[in-house]
């Protein structure tokens, strides 16, 4: 195990993290998830030794570097870091932040692999300023793979990048980490982009783990209504969640009777939200559809389970 | 548990702190006979004095320093830029020496009357009164004023002008709505501080004979030897301090008056008329007689001097003040420099009011200052004697001691500069080079450091200068026959030598200006 968690808690004014278990293996990229203030950048800041937990162990790659008696300090717990704000240094040139933490401070041949694998080859000289948003986040992690880290943490690393750029960065991004084999963390509010990226994701809720599981065990399995909803349209009947593209919309036969209650044009399609009749009960269920439904109207709906 | 970095902080704090408890301590208690004589007699004056040489030197700075503000940010006419660098310039003047130079010019055997018998006029005008003493404070201290609004008044301009005159205000509606209301804060807070100088200040009530609370703190010490008297006016003199600071912290309140910055080009209106002719009355004024004069009188009186530019006791007085204002101002910057990088490192509550109550020393009078060192440093010589560790006064009347007060004095400056300038800087950089292997120290020297290196410099400049210029505390605490450029100042005006003051005064004045032009072209201001 790479990385392993057991009961850590943590509490500022109020419990912030309750009890959190998590075991990484080599090679995995996690994803950990959840609404702002559910206590995943602290988890990762934990992780990183920038805070300490108050209670509870965490072993990287086997040895203990948290419990009661022991906080190993962060330059010495052999993790990388990237940041939202990528945090390069300002007065150093590329070559130079990448060898920062790097002992031979001469080493043109690992500086000169480490832009090779982020495609900024000829980039030694320069400064992150004069940098684009996307090359100082692939200098980061190049930065950070120079120190050859057990573990990657990676702070919401795509919130500061323009949404046209993100979908390109984030495979680069990818491609790196996987070419690298490193084990990867992420922190992240994006549920599209965690189940994008990750082998398994850790949905934390009110400072607990609420799932801890692959992307679409999540999203078909999700173990709360929060994660459910979280990860995009969730209808349920009972505590059975139905996702969009389980739920088919027939006029004429199906198996469960529905009626409109109002419609929103979203463009592309159309919002409708209906009712479901299942055993003399009504529940809400909101779908999409190509054509326009009228107020009322009735119609039929046939689920799949995956 | 309490790290290293933090015990460090915590044990300066008590340093710095412990004069000033001292003066407190001992105020406390029973009254001795000078206290009650004092009180019956004399003290409602000193108390009087200095409420109103408070109230009116805050008022004549809030005229000048806001009035040049305000026409060098929203106007454009001929030679504005000269007058922005101009209009500091007193800044290099210290209070004293211009209150030495007006009283030479005002003699009665010199140029003034000299020109008034001339012209017929037998008359003699008597500038040794509280009317001089609060026109020439206010020469010297406007700069404040003007630095620090000309400062909210051209961050404000680019970012609120344009927005509120396009919503139909006109210029002078903006200003006065939008403009000054913002500008509070700095308007309050540079008025905060020339009220407080305005109670240090020594060397002209002494020399003008103004019976206020700081030459009384003095007097009352070293004339009367009255130690317990002394104390009790210096905590006087400290609640006024407070006084100053509580309206201050009030005036902020809770409003926010953040602006985020603007690059917006702003038009600047033109000057025409009577009014371009009353804008060049009323900028030349300070300038004239807050720095041109006296540079003219200076210039004078040490050409008849120059012979002892080169002489040896003058250079030695020279290398005295420099090296006492650098060496102070390099240990200021690195204290400062390590107590700042801990509350960013360890923030807890404690740490982030460290500066604050480290910045404590700076609101004191230098009076206050000056007897608690005493006092502090002479209880540690008893100590040191009682256990044998030495025979004869070891701290009393050393170096050391001076150092310790210009610490303690001046601390402030050094910490605002390192905490603003590490604002500037995303704790993410250190977070980086923490894992990336590097402990806090090496991350310090790695990284903070060098990208603070311009601040440093800046605020060493401002230290550097606010020792160089400092009175009270150099006179009292200096080593035996050790004389700075101010002390040498202090020590001929007082034996009615005034001209031969020039050539220290020019020393004063020639090393003030080289840092106070880099930070003006620099527009660090």
């Amino acid at each position: 195990m790479i990385l392993e968690l057991k009961q850590l808690n943590k509490r500022f004014d109020k419990p912030i993290l309750k009890n959190i278990d998590l075991e990484i293996e080599q090679g995995q990229i996690i994803s950990i998830l959840g609404k702002s203030g559910s206590g995943k950048s602290t988890l990762l800041n934990i992780i990183a030794g920038f805070e300490k937990a108050n209670s509870g162990e965490l072993y990287i790659n086997d040895q203990v570097v948290f419990n009661k008696k022991k906080n190993t300090e962060p330059q010495d717990r052999n993790i990388g870091f990237v940041f939202q704000n990528y945090a390069l240094f300002p007065h150093l040139s590329v070559e130079k932040n990448l060898l920062f933490g790097v002992k031979n401070k001469k080493n043109k041949v690992l500086v000169k692999e480490l832009l090779e694998m982020v495609d900024l080859e000829g980039y030694e000289k320069k400064y992150p300023h004069e940098l684009s948003g996307g090359e100082q986040q692939r200098i980061s992690i190049a930065r950070v793979l120079a120190t050859d880290p057990d573990i990657i943490l990676l702070d919401e690393p795509f919130s500061s990048v323009d949404t046209l750029l993100k979908t390109q960065i984030e495979k680069d991004l990818l491609k790196i980490i996987k070419k690298s084999g490193k084990t990867a963390i992420f922190v992240t509010h994006d549920p599209k982009e965690a189940m994008a990226i990750s082998d398994k994701i850790a949905f934390l809720e009110n400072g607990e783990i609420a799932q801890y599981d692959t992307a679409q065990n999540i999203y078909y399995q999700p173990k709360t209504k929060a994660v459910a909803s979280f990860f995009g349209i969730a209808n349920f009947i009972e505590e059975t969640c139905y996702r969009l593209n389980q739920i088919t919309l027939d006029k004429q036969e199906g198996m469960y009777k529905a009626q409109v209650d109002h419609a929103i044009f979203r463009g592309e399609y159309y919002e409708l939200h209906i009712n479901v009749m299942v055993d003399q009960k009504q529940y809400p269920f909101v779908v999409f559809d190509y054509h326009d439904f009228h107020r009322e109207e009735e119609f039929y709906i046939s689920l799949l389970k995956s | 548990m309490i790290n290293r970095w933090s015990s460090f902080s915590y044990i300066l704090t008590i340093l710095l702190l412990l004069p000033i408890i001292l003066v407190i301590n001992h105020a406390l208690g029973s009254e001795t006979q000078t206290l009650i004589h004092l009180k019956e007699t004399v003290l409602s004056e000193y108390i009087s004095s200095t409420l109103i040489l408070v109230v009116a030197v805050g008022f004549l700075t809030f005229i000048l320093g806001v009035g040049a503000a305000y026409l060098t940010t929203f106007y454009h006419f001929r030679f504005v830029n000269v007058f922005v660098f101009a209009l500091a310039l007193p800044f290099a003047v210290p209070t004293y020496i211009m209150g030495y130079i007006y009283s030479d010019i005002f003699g009665y055997f010199n140029h003034f009357h000299i020109f008034l018998r001339s012209m017929g006029i037998k008359e003699y005008f008597n500038v040794l009164n509280i009317y001089s003493v609060i026109i020439i404070m206010s020469l010297a201290l406007y700069p404040y004023v003007y630095l620090i609004v000309k400062a909210s008044f051209e961050k404000s301009k680019s970012a609120l002008l344009n927005p509120a005159l396009s919503l139909g205000s006109s210029r002078k509606k903006v200003f006065f709505k939008i403009i000054l209301p913002l500008s509070r804060p700095a308007i309050v807070g540079s008025l905060a501080l020339v009220m407080m100088e305005t109670i240090s200040e020594y060397g002209i009530t002494e020399y003008y004979n103004i019976k206020t609370l700081t030459p009384a703190i003095f007097n009352t010490w070293f004339g009367l030897h009255d130690s317990k008297s002394a104390t009790y006016l210096a905590v006087i003199a400290m609640i006024m301090v407070l006084i100053v600071l509580g309206i201050e912290k009030y005036n902020r309140g809770k409003a926010s008056y953040k602006i985020e910055s603007s690059a917006a080009e702003v038009k600047k209106q033109s000057l025409k008329g009577y009014k371009l002719y009353m804008s060049y009355f009323f900028l030349s004024l300070p300038v004239l007689f807050g720095f041109l004069i006296p540079l003219i009188w200076i210039a004078v009186y040490s050409y008849e001097y120059t012979v002892k530019l080169l002489d040896e006791k003058f250079l030695a007085i020279l290398t005295n003040s420099l090296y006492s204002a650098s060496l102070s101002a390099f240990i200021i910057m690195i204290l400062a420099f390590v107590v700042a990088y801990t509350s960013r490192i360890f923030p807890t509550m404690v740490n982030r009011y460290l500066s604050k109550i480290l910045s404590l020393g700076f609101t004191m009078p230098g009076a206050v200052i000056a007897i608690g060192i005493i006092m502090l440093f002479t209880d540690i010589d008893k100590w040191l004697i009682e256990h044998y560790v030495t025979t004869s006064l070891f701290l009393s009347g050393s170096f050391f001691t001076l150092l310790f007060a210009y610490v303690v004095r001046f601390f402030a400056i050094g910490i605002n500069t390192v905490d603003s300038s590490f604002e500037r800087i995303s704790f993410n950089l250190n977070k980086a080079s923490r894992s990336l292997g590097y402990s806090y120290f090496k991350t310090l020297l790695k990284v903070e450091l060098p990208l603070m290196k311009n601040a440093l410099f800046f605020g060493f400049i401002l230290v550097f200068m606010a020792t160089l210029k400092e009175l009270p505390l150099t006179l009292v605490l200096r080593p035996f026959n050790y004389e700075t450029l101010t002390t040498k100042a202090y020590t001929l005006a007082n034996a009615q030598m005034l001209h031969e003051t020039a050539i220290y005064a020019l020393g004063i004045i020639v090393i003030s200006l080289i840092p106070l032009t880099i930070i003006i072209v620099k527009r660090h201001v």
